[in-house]
């Protein structure tokens, strides 16, 4: 996985410079956005309870890897929507979901030693996309230029609120 | 049971049909020799192609010893930078007396990776406090609404 920093900042910046040009894109739904792009990561949840543990419990095969697929991150996109009042629960799984696919093109950038990415796309498909070979997960050095990419949306989003705006009558 | 519920408990079901089907199929759809199948009966799987993600063992100037799949297999070649205890993905061919003639290694320094959940941390608090600067609990509904229902914000 690529360290969650870089992602969070990363829908960050993509969403705010969107959120200029699309009437309607607030900064609370790329807050919202924002915690989308952390759903996937809950399949780490195996550090804490591991597949054999929940496997030997139900007495059934097991696998955490859903909650890092497209399905997982519907269905977590659809449940984080429901701690939402009634009328904005669609509008909020759309964003979570947004944010949530957000975070697989970034994972597609890791270095896989066989050349291939995880069947992102299950449950629809299992093809595993190639593999980006970019940096490693214990890389860090993503979070500069994706750091430097925020800082610099966040300082033109403070200033100039809509940058289309700046210089106009 | 209020509709909230209802959905609640199907979306929980749905995902753990997923996660149940996912375990049942995925080692099927394993292009890779499984640890139970490589533990069982090594010697049918020389030749086989291999990939997975394991730990160093022990590496010298002769090679390094993984652990990965459930089974321990020598690389006889050298391995720069590798450490006991660092992650590392290797992919090859599987050869006799639990062997591995890599054809790619990449290496992770262990490190690396608690930096890398440090990191990750920092991430989930930022986007927690991202959140709550916009999101706020409804205590008559228990719901989340807007902080600033008026819309002050862009």
């Amino acid at each position: 996985m690529t360290d969650l920093l870089s992602h969070v900042l990363a829908v960050y910046a993509v969403l705010t410079v969107v959120s200029w040009w699309r009437d309607g894109l607030e900064e609370r739904h790329v807050a919202v956005a924002v915690v989308g792009v952390v759903l996937p990561d809950f399949s780490k949840v195996f550090l804490l309870v591991s597949e054999s543990t929940i496997s030997s419990l139900l007495g059934l095969p097991f696998s955490w890897h859903p909650l890092h697929r497209l399905g997982g991150v519907v269905v977590l996109a659809a449940a984080f929507s429901l701690l939402f009042e009634r009328s904005r629960r669609l509008q909020v799984a759309g964003y979570a979901l947004l944010g949530g696919l957000a975070h697989f093109p970034l994972d597609a950038l890791l270095i896989r030693a066989d050349g291939h990415s995880p069947p992102y796309f299950y449950p629809l498909s299992w093809w595993q996309p190639p593999a980006g070979d970019l940096f490693l997960s214990s890389d860090l050095w993503p979070v500069i230029p994706i750091g430097l990419l925020a800082a610099a949306v966040w300082l033109v989003d403070r200033r100039h609120g809509d940058p289309r705006g700046v210089g106009s009558p | 049971m209020s509709t909230r519920a209802l959905v609640a408990a199907a979306l929980f079901l749905s995902l753990l049909a997923m996660c149940v089907h996912y375990g049942d199929v995925a080692q099927e759809r394993d292009p890779y020799p499984t640890s139970e199948a490589l533990q069982s009966d090594y010697a049918d799987h020389v030749g086989a192609p291999f990939y997975a993600w394991g730990t160093v063992v022990s590496a010298g100037p002769e090679g390094i010893v993984v652990s990965a799949r459930g089974v321990t297999l020598t690389v006889p070649e050298p391995v720069p930078g590798a450490d006991p205890g660092d992650s590392i993905q290797v992919a090859g061919t599987l050869a006799a007396d639990h062997r591995l003639v890599a054809e790619r290694i990449v290496l992770s320094d262990e490190t690396n990776l608690l930096a890398l959940y440090v990191v990750s941390a920092l991430g989930a608090l930022l986007a927690v406090a991202f959140f709550r600067r916009h999101w706020t609990v409804d205590r008559s509904g228990w719901c989340l609404v807007p902080r600033d229902r008026d819309g002050a914000h862009r």
